[in-house]
């Protein structure tokens, strides 16, 4: 009896441990996600009577979206942005390093050290950074470096912005695949190899048939993971090109930010946020269930 | 512990102690002038702040206050994105300024600004305003003042006389429309250069109605974009004929379309083809020859004043040429501010002809008030002095709520046009369906005219 | 015979050099791209004659530097940065602390769901937020001013109060909106932490006679110190890195923090001084810098979460 006094107590305990952080959450994310289902049925705004009265639109929003030329731009830039640099772009270099780094190389935490410089750089210094190397004229770092090949000075936010921010994200993104491949890799057992050896195995084979296989449950792990943060990207490519030139780089999070704050109508800003967040969530619930995440 | 769990401890101390000691020091130069009330102004680009800090010492002088300046982010987008979202929340300055006069309808409605009809209409400058200066700064659902204008831009088409005189090509004033594009066609086979530039497309922004769209609408002497109940008259023949002309300079290539469709359209043809004399006129604004060809410009053209000379915009009607003029930067008040009065006389007081002479000269506007042309700083203006005199006779579309919505569709239909994606009844079309889709039915006159359009040109599907 | 032998021999060690030969010039060409943008902002930062473009300095000087707590606004930048991600930080590592705790210990009905949720939760794309939370944070902002103006009537008082408490503009909210971002991480990580912490010890000290707080402070504390750390890490790193928040919810100038500031400061295309925000950037970018490498063993563990931290 007084055993489950003591019980209860405690499972009352942990809720109100529990309580501050839900409270928290539930505030500002959880409850916003569900109110921006509610806002896209509205027409509110910053500008206009809206601003002070809004009124309900039903789905005006939404079929206006499905129209918008910007919006599919948008979701066609997003996917190249994630594909380039997430799934692509870090991942063929963070793979490499992590397969040189399992070599008996000198200098491993210095080369360590190096590739995850970038990851530790705030969002606004990247951008920052990038905009130098970028510079058009041929002072800029880049258009230096690319002279010695013999290839003019470019304008490269301008003729290739949405491949300069892939490289860019690129660019940050190496060590978190590099570290994260690298773990799996060491998951390896070291006698599989061996015996691979022993039977005359090359170093092609063994690639293919052994660690990429094996390797598999980590890179699902990382694509999963890289998606999902490359979709959620937003100051990186907000400080770079700001979406432009001419919605060359808008993507999905940039495009509400300006349809809320530039065109400032919230309504339709929040019809494009669920759009995002419908993706986000179908992604989300795939992966739950396909990997049965331990709990 | 390890050296790494101290290092975890230390360093976050180390930043704490940091910041007690700078918050000591960076607080304790702060105390302003307590005995005087505080105006908080909102100003942003170099060139105003310079001017409102020179205005300062007189302004506090006159009205007896502590006038705080806060820089804002110099971008417009970036101004108005910043002075919007503090306005909603509550926590914007006492006075600011609205960039363009087709901002302010949708500011008043939100209930942002301060109504000042009153004050405005006590206030003795008010009677040298022209009578389209006063319909401006009324917002157009209640007949409401809500803003004090200061300076103004006049805009009409701006040609290369030099290279017309030289080439012996008339510069006298096209009268209509027919006359600009066969005046075009000439100047297309003497100088095998472009002729002209009407701003369009999506990349230019809110300027494709600003800077072009709006001209041609214009040019329609009984077309008005409302009509008595605040709805968007977009259906009629002026729209689509507006379009049409668009379309016509694309087919018969007298428009650099190019330049137009990238990013930044406005840097080809306005700062390097027109300097180069490959295109020979555009439309621009009183501030274009010291901005963007005056002798301190980047690309400047050499006597500015004579080489480059001003028409009127040709009507499509049989009406007069006339020049487009729009109220820039005029004051607003908070609605939220905590001294409506003080910052009432400070938006008046910004309205005083000496004040907007400084303004005027310093950012190639002319002054919204007709009396400034008694002023003994006038003749600073040069060349400009003319363009104030157009003043009383210059044309403007008043828009509502909304503008942005509907300068967005103006931007998306001409880009259609400007790649030969729609023709001129298409366009139309495309302008009403995106206006009615963002503002809703009510705030777009119902569709009467478009289902029995004419054709829209030779041009195909 | 033996030829055949030696020459096998060789080509074992010939294809060992060459594959270390790769993977050194794999690393050296990598390494040389991660390094390539930050030669300009340490160069710059030094370099009297600072501009956009990568050059070597004409002499070294730490004019910049000085100028950073000289000018009041770089100061103000990094103060601010301080105070809001610091007060962030912590508050989320006492939340944390308990929600893991919670989550680890309790065998309700709820653990499942919260746990699956907060996987969901962390996958929301912060932009995605920005209209509903903007509206949130509108309306709490409406109704902490009201009661502000309920407080005092003097307009001072009322402004100061307001930049402490305000949502919108003002520290507390700023603080709130990035300690409920940087949560659902942190709490995946304490939970993980606490898992490992054999309930045993806090019944064998319960038995000893030792107070809950005693327990606490004695026991679970101490073992779940590496939990701290690395929740504390993460959720300094994303909050001091984070661009969107202050993007919303700033305008003042005396609630500049450095992102924000450093952007607007970019943004004066015709008076960019770039030694002060080379100088700025080494500075931003050095805390982030020393926490990451912190951070780095930790990497691994959270993976689990599912979410990169």
């Amino acid at each position: 009896m007084i055993k489950l006094t003591y019980e209860s107590r405690r499972q009352l305990g942990y809720r109100f441990m529990m309580a501050p952080a839900l409270l928290l959450m539930a505030a500002f994310i959880v409850f916003p996600a569900f109110y921006a289902f509610s806002l896209s049925l509205t027409d509110v705004a910053l500008l206009g009577f809206a601003a002070q009265e809004s009124s309900f639109v039903g789905l005006r929003n939404f079929s206006r979206l499905f129209g918008d030329p910007l919006f599919w731009n948008s979701l066609k830039v997003t996917l190249i942005f994630v594909i380039g640099s997430a799934v692509i772009g870090q991942f063929v270099l963070g793979f490499l390093s992590a397969l040189a780094l399992q070599r008996p190389v000198r200098y491993k935490p210095i080369f360590n050290a190096i590739i995850c410089l970038p990851n530790a750089v705030p969002e606004m210094v990247v951008g920052f950074l990038w905009i130098s190397m970028f510079a058009s004229g041929e002072y800029g770092t880049l258009n230096r470096f690319v002279a010695w090949f013999g290839v003019d000075p470019q304008q490269w936010l301008y003729t290739f912005p949405l491949l300069s921010i892939i490289i860019v994200n690129t660019w940050r993104g190496i060590a978190f695949a590099m570290i994260l491949l690298t773990s799996g890799l060491a998951a390896i057992p070291k006698d599989i190899y061996e015996a691979a050896r022993v039977d005359g195995a090359t170093d092609t084979q063994v690639f293919w048939r052994i660690t990429v296989p094996m390797m598999m449950p980590t890179i699902f792990l990382y694509m999963f993971i890289s998606t999902v943060t490359t979709f959620a990207i937003f100051g990186l490519v907000y400080t770079l090109s700001r979406g432009g030139p001419a919605n060359s780089t808008e993507i999905l999070g940039i495009y509400i930010y300006n349809q809320s704050f530039t065109a400032f109508q919230l309504g339709y800003g929040a019809a494009v946020a669920v759009v995002s967040l419908v993706v986000s969530m179908i992604l989300g619930i795939i992966y739950v269930k396909a990997l049965k995440v331990e709990v | 512990m390890s050296w790494t769990t101290k290092s975890l401890v230390l360093l976050p101390l180390g930043a704490v102690l940091v910041v007690a000691v700078g918050w000591w020091w960076g607080e304790s130069p702060s105390a302003q002038r307590q005995d005087l009330p505080t105006l908080v102004i909102a100003e942003h680009r170099t060139a105003r702040i310079q001017v409102l800090q020179q205005l300062k010492p007189a302004l506090e002088a006159e009205l007896g206050v502590y006038l705080k300046i806060v820089e804002y982010p110099a971008p417009p987008q970036d101004y108005f994105t910043k002075l919007v979202t503090e306005l909603r929340a509550g926590n914007a300055p006492d006075v600011f300024t609205i960039p363009r006069d087709l901002q302010m309808d949708d500011l008043a409605a939100a209930g942002y600004l301060a109504n000042l009809t009153d004050a405005v209409e006590q206030w003795p400058g008010y009677q040298h305003l022209p009578e389209l200066v006063k319909q401006l700064t009324r917002a157009s659902f209640d007949e409401q003042v809500y803003v004090v204008p200061s300076i103004m831009a006049v805009e009409q088409l701006y040609y290369r006389h030099d290279l017309l005189t030289a080439a012996g090509i008339s510069t006298a004033q096209p009268q209509s429309w027919q006359d600009l594009l066969s005046r075009s066609r000439q100047i297309k086979q003497q100088l095998g250069q472009y002729p002209l530039l009407i701003p369009a497309g999506l990349t230019w922004g809110m300027g494709s109605y600003t800077e072009g769209f709006r001209y041609l609408l214009a040019s329609f002497s009984d077309y008005q974009l409302l009509n008595v109940d605040n709805q968007y008259v977009l259906a009629g023949e002026a729209v689509r004929a507006s379009f049409g002309f668009y379309q016509t300079l694309v087919q018969q290539q007298l428009m650099p379309v190019k330049p137009l469709l990238n990013p930044e359209p406005w840097v080809i043809p306005k700062y390097e083809m027109f300097p180069k004399g490959q295109l020979l006129i555009t439309t621009c604004g009183s501030w274009c020859k010291v901005f963007d060809w005056g002798p301190d410009s980047r690309n400047p053209i050499p006597n500015v004043d004579q080489a480059v000379q001003t028409w009127k915009f040709p009507s499509a009607d049989g009406g007069e040429p006339f020049a487009l003029a729009s109220v820039v930067y005029s004051w607003g008040v908070n609605a939220k501010s905590r001294q409506q009065q003080l910052a009432q006389q400070l938006v008046l007081a910004l309205g005083e002809v000496d004040v907007a002479l400084v303004y005027a000269e310093k950012l190639g506007n002319v002054p919204a008030r007709l009396d400034a042309a008694q002023h003994p700083g006038f003749a600073a203006l040069g060349s400009r002095m003319e363009d104030h005199a157009l003043l009383p006779q210059a044309r403007a579309l008043r828009t509502t709520v909304g503008s942005n919505a509907m300068m967005a569709a103006v931007a998306q239909a001409s880009e259609a046009v400007l790649t030969g994606r729609s023709d001129a009844g298409q366009a139309q079309q495309q302008l009403i369906d995106y206006v009615t889709n963002v503002l809703g039915d009510q705030q777009v006159k119902p569709q009467l005219t478009v289902a029995a359009l004419p054709k829209g040109g030779k041009q195909h599907d | 015979m033996v030829a055949v032998v030696r020459s096998s021999s060789e080509d074992v060690t010939v294809t060992h050099h060459a594959s270390q030969r790769r993977a050194y010039l794999t690393l050296v060409l990598i390494s040389l791209f991660c390094m390539m943008p930050f030669f300009w902002v340490v160069l710059a930062a030094f370099d009297p004659k600072a501009s956009q473009f990568l050059q070597i300095p004409q002499g070294v000087t730490l004019d910049h530097f000085k100028n950073i707590f000289a000018n009041e606004s770089g100061m103000r930048w990094v103060l601010n940065s301080v105070v809001i991600v610091g007060s962030a930080t912590i508050l989320t590592l006492i939340f944390a602390g308990f929600g893991g705790y919670a989550l680890s210990r309790t065998q309700a009905w709820w653990k499942r769901p919260l746990l699956y949720g907060i996987i969901l939760v962390r996958i929301v794309p912060p932009p995605a937020l920005i209209v509903p939370v903007y509206k949130v944070m509108l309306f709490l902002n409406d109704w902490i001013n009201g009661l502000i103006n309920q407080f005092t009537a003097d307009v001072e008082q009322q402004q100061m109060l307001s930049r402490m408490f305000s949502f919108i503009d003002g520290y507390l909210g700023l603080i709130l909106i990035h300690c409920a971002m940087q949560l659902p991480l942190a709490i995946w990580i304490m939970k993980t932490f606490f898992d490992a912490i054999p309930k045993d010890y806090e019944e064998a000290a319960a038995l000893d006679g030792a107070s809950q707080w005693q327990t606490v402070r004695h026991v679970l504390i101490p073992l779940a110190l590496p939990g701290f750390a690395a929740a504390g890490l993460f959720a300094f790193i994303n909050a001091w890195g984070d661009f969107l928040m202050p993007l919303m919810f700033t305008s003042s100038p005396e609630l500049q923090t450095l992102p924000l500031g450093m952007f607007r400061a970019f943004l004066r295309v015709d008076a960019i001084d770039y030694g002060f925000l080379t100088a700025l950037a080494v500075i931003y970018t050095l805390p982030a810098v020393i926490a990451f490498a912190f951070a780095r063993k930790f990497l691994t563990q959270t993976f689990s979460g599912g979410v990169k931290g």
